[in-house]
């Protein structure tokens, strides 16, 4: 396997072989809206399944126990609420605190009664009341505000490290992402959100954010010194900087998931409930998420931004030149254009598409999707699947 | 060579030096020679809150809510230890403190009493029953009593001077003297109360016996008094030193309208200079702003015995200072020399003291951790199955290179595991491990992993791109360092900022983040670059061993030669180089030109040319 991959790194340093990238960042976009919209869905219908630090609940309180055992109350309470996880706490050494999430009176009585039954005390041992939240509103605005402070803190010390503003815009969509999907698959696996949960999604936040700016790193070596950013040539050394991080990215995300899956395993199966299985759900969904938007979206995302602003530049500065432009670059096929463009011994492509890039630049991005709309169904079906024939006999 | 041991050295001096204070600490200083446990693992104290109301008044939530966010406030103010306060039952406040109750929480949490500001009628020292003090026949030098501090100053309109700041015994000498001398009554109407506040009229005779007999050597007997002392009346109250004694007027504003209270650098008025001291700056809610400016304009204008007015805090006057300008929209600065711990302490003081109930403790017991040991253990034992996956994982990728990656993810927890114990061992700041905090250090550690993982793919891709081992491990090196400072910097920012604006567990989280991403840089720098500096001097890393990981073979490279010498002879090696590179394109076009024509319509990826790349970077 290691030499496989040492091999595929090998091919997708040099370029001989691609994942299509940022030539089909489309597809890539539409698979991620697809992902969030199913499953944002879903777990809109299932609703948030909020822990007791969140929202409160009731307490009951089992004065003394001679046996201060949990695992009996645990079982009382999983058995009347199989979705929550009661925390149960030893209070000066005979009295047992349960806590549930919030019950109506006929729940509690047959709770209370059964607590009662179960530690062999008399029914008026066992006192109930409301407990209120202990993660309250004012840590989540707190949370809340900090979190806001960071995403601007980080978006402009990116902007300043990569002297480019849409590198931060890029990175901050990939990150909505990661963190949608996540809440999203949580929502949909319906685990209790507590404190863990959160923690796991501020991990995310950070591992997200790291893991695009290690592409976008290798993305700025590869493009540096190039002063038009809006056309193919652009595009294909984006490409391949994102193919060139690509084995990173997996060796990366294996290494981060290891540990974590191994956590979310024996949480989930073994200890069945509590914290280690929140935290590690939430960290182990993020990561895979922020993995593919890292490798997937964010190079896209950059490219498609740097059109934009193009494309707006361009408009204003000679619109007459757009006709013009299109022309000149309607032989050079998109995506074909795109590689060659990387190709500085393939010396008269490369003229060419110097050549035409300032008419062509100006022109734009419409001219862009228009010839990447005009090839794309003649070019892609077919290449896809002689390079799959390739690789397979490798 | 011996330039490149420093690393090394400063990485051993340090886990010594941690090695050694933990050492010294569990010796000496009762220090645990683990990390303390937070309440989920370990358990603690509960403590019970219960609301009081004097006046009869039901309790409604919203001031309970109020309530629980201040001791909260109060209790994180003490260090990262993960506290859980909650409300129960509608009259409760449930407080379950990490360990057992120390000195200081308990201080925070007992210290409950609403706060006042009252006007200052008379001073004394608490000895000085015959320094004739505060008789209300004194002269009238009002206006003079303002003088104080000239020294101060401000951007806002309205300014106190504090003259008597509690901590320091210095600064009450010059109240002393200027309060012997007071101002006569100017009684007017006075709204609820029969006099104003200020008014003179208040110093009834039994005032002034009062005054004189009271012992404030002891500032906790006449405390409780103080605190039960209606609000309507003066008192006679002392400061926590016991080295002052006040007769105040009534009540003028109550603590609870304060809306906050900071620290700041005082600025010399004409220079804008910072004068090297602190100042508090407080501002009132509505109502309390309009009594505030009402006190303050009439204690300016000499109508007041004395210009003064007291906070009191528990019963006991934490700070009394001069009215130096009226404070007409209700903000007001406090100065008088600060140092800036004093100054916080005096804005933590006016901020969290104002709680808008009276609590008293009804409980205090030992409770047990709420999960049980197994899941601690379970916790530990798939972190290091987890971890050990990743091992066998980076074996496999990067054969014995790997072993630089195991050294590392071992300094690495050796290094977290010491400075977490440290932490937790300095009560000040008192870290304490929860089952979320060990989960999330298991990951961090192994988010440490990517950062070798960056810098073993940037050598490798030297590598491939032909250059000698040797040259690849410092050309790789100094990519992979800036893609590492700035990938760990968000990680930096992150923790910084959600340190410095959360509270409870979102804090300990940024806590750990910050320590690990520290780390994580110490661990690079020091550690992992040098080692695997040094492991390519020798022959079996620096001639590309097929299992080193760094085979230039295996690397798409057919001429590994000069690897290891190269730095002897750099020049030759980039000619050699250069010629390598442009041999394999041409074989590599050649090769794809045949793809291309077995493929009629392949469009695939041509050859990107790294060699000419490298000249326009250069």
């Amino acid at each position: 396997m290691t030499a496989t991959l040492s091999r595929a790194g090998n091919a997708l340093h040099d370029g001989t072989r691609s994942v299509p990238i940022v030539r089909r960042r489309r597809t890539w976009y539409l698979i991620s809206v697809a992902v969030v919209l199913v499953l944002g869905a879903l777990a809109l219908l299932r609703g948030p399944n909020l822990g007791i630090e969140f929202t409160g609940g009731s307490e009951f309180q089992v004065a003394g126990v001679s046996s201060t055992d949990q695992t009996a109350a645990r079982d009382i309470v999983r058995e009347e609420l199989p979705d929550t996880e009661p925390k149960i706490t030893v209070i000066g050494g005979d009295t047992l605190r349960v806590q549930t999430t919030q019950l109506d009176s006929t729940q509690t009585a047959t709770i209370a009664q059964e607590l009662a039954e179960g530690y062999g005390v008399e029914a008026e041992a066992v006192s109930t009341s409301y407990i209120g939240p202990v993660w309250g509103a004012d840590i989540t605005q707190k949370m809340l505000r900090g979190i806001l402070v960071f995403l601007v803190l980080v978006a402009a010390a990116m902007a300043l490290y990569f002297r480019d503003l849409r590198v931060s815009g890029a990175a901050m969509i990939a990150l909505f992402h990661d963190m949608l999907i996540t809440a999203a698959v949580y929502g949909v696996v319906g685990f209790e959100i507590t404190p863990g949960t959160v923690i796991g999604f501020l991990t995310i936040l950070g591992y997200s954010l790291y893991d695009t700016i290690v592409v976008f790193d290798k993305v700025r070596e590869n493009t540096a010194g190039m002063s038009d950013t809006r056309g193919p040539a652009y595009a294909g050394r984006v490409e391949l900087a994102a193919n060139q991080t690509l084995v990173r990215s997996i060796n990366t995300s294996v290494v981060a998931l290891l540990p974590v899956g191994s956590i979310l395993v024996i949480g989930a199966f073994l200890l069945g409930a509590g914290t280690l299985k929140d935290i590690s759900l939430a960290l182990f969904v993020g990561i895979l998420a922020g993995t593919y938007s890292s490798i997937f979206l964010a190079p896209g995302l950059l490219v498609d931004l740097h059109r934009i602003g193009g494309r707006r530049r361009g408009k204003a500065a000679h619109p007459a030149e757009a006709p013009a432009g299109r022309r000149a670059a309607a032989p050079r096929r998109g995506t074909e254009a795109e590689e060659t463009g990387d190709d500085p011994e393939g010396a008269s492509s490369s003229e060419a598409t110097a050549a035409g890039t300032p008419s062509t630049g100006s022109a734009s991005g419409d001219t862009a999707r228009s010839r990447a709309a005009a090839a794309a169904p003649a070019r892609r079906q077919p290449r896809r699947s002689t390079r799959r024939g390739r690789s397979s006999s490798r | 060579m011996s330039a490149r041991r420093i690393p090394l050295m400063v990485l051993a001096v340090l886990i010594l030096l941690l090695g050694g204070g933990i050492g010294a600490g569990v010796w000496k200083g009762g220090w645990s020679p683990t990390p303390q446990l937070a309440l989920d693992l370990e358990g603690g104290t509960q403590v019970i809150l219960q609301a009081q109301t004097t006046d009869g008044s039901t309790i409604d939530r919203e001031s309970m809510e109020q309530a629980r966010q201040i001791i909260s406030q109060r209790v994180n103010a003490l260090g990262v230890s993960e506290t859980e306060i909650s409300i129960q039952g509608g009259t409760n406040i449930v407080v379950d403190i990490p360990g057992t109750l120390d000195q200081e929480t308990s201080e925070a949490l007992r210290q409950t009493a609403s706060m006042s500001f009252r006007p200052v009628l008379g001073a004394v020292a608490p000895e000085g029953v015959d320094s004739g003090a505060s008789d209300a026949g004194g002269a009238s030098d009002a206006g003079g009593a303002s003088d104080a501090g000239g020294e101060e100053a401000l951007e806002e309109a309205t300014e106190e001077s504090e003259a008597p700041a509690d901590p320091s015994a210095l600064q009450f000498q010059g109240l002393v003297s200027e309060d012997t001398s007071m101002a006569p009554a100017t009684s007017t109407d006075g709204g609820e109360l029969a006099y104003p506040a200020w008014s003179l009229d208040w110093l009834t005779t039994e005032l002034q016996t009062e005054l004189m007999t009271v012992d404030c050597t002891d500032p906790a007997a006449q405390q409780e008094a103080v605190a039960d002392a209606p609000a309507d009346e003066p008192v006679v109250a002392c400061d926590p030193d016991g080295t002052q004694k006040f007769l105040l007027g009534p009540e003028v504003v109550a603590g609870s309208s304060i809306e906050n209270a900071t620290a700041g650098a005082e600025t010399n008025p004409s220079s804008g200079q910072a004068t090297g001291y602190y100042v508090v700056n407080m501002s009132f809610g509505d109502e309390g702003a309009q009594a505030f400016a009402d006190m303050t304009s009439a204690l300016y204008d000499g109508e007041g015995s004395t210009a003064a007015f007291g906070i009191v805090l528990d019963g006991q006057v934490i700070s009394a200072p001069q009215v130096q300008e009226p404070s007409p929209n209700g903000e007001a600065q406090i100065s008088g020399e600060f140092t800036e711990e004093q100054a916080s302490q005096l804005a933590d003081q006016l901020r969290f003291g104002a709680l808008p109930l009276e609590f008293e403790v009804a409980s205090e017991q030992q409770i047990s951790a709420t999960l049980g040991e197994d899941q601690l253990e379970m916790g530990l034992i798939a972190g290091l199955i987890g971890l050990a996956l990743v091992v066998l994982y980076a074996f496999a990728q990067y054969r014995v290179l790997a072993v630089v990656t195991t050294s590392s993810l071992l300094v690495m927890g050796l290094l977290t595991y010491s400075v977490l114990t440290v932490l937790s061992n300095i009560p000040d700041i008192g870290y304490r491990l929860s089952l979320a905090g060990v989960a999330g250090l298991i990951v961090a550690i192994a988010f440490t992993a990517d950062s070798f993982i960056v810098y073993f793919e940037r050598v490798r891709d030297e590598i491939r791109e032909g250059r000698g081992i040797a040259a690849a491990v410092d050309h790789g090196w100094n990519r992979a360092k800036r893609t590492i400072l700035a990938s760990d910097a968000v990680n930096l920012i992150a923790a910084v900022v959600l340190y410095l604006l959360s509270t409870g567990g979102v804090r300990g989280f940024a806590f750990v983040l910050g320590v690990t991403t520290v780390l994580d840089l110490l661990v690079v720098f020091l550690f992992t670059h040098p080692v695997l500096r040094a492991l390519v001097t020798t022959r079996f890393f620096g001639k590309g061993h097929p299992m080193s990981g760094l085979d230039p073979a295996l690397l798409g490279r057919d001429v590994p030669a000069y690897a290891g010498r190269g730095r002897v002879r750099s020049a030759a090696e980039r000619g050699r180089d250069g010629e390598a590179a442009r041999e394999t394109l041409a074989e590599r076009k050649a090769r794809l030109a045949r793809e291309e024509a077995a493929a009629a319509e392949d469009g695939s990826t041509a050859p990107a040319d790294r060699p000419d790349d490298r000249e326009e970077e250069r």
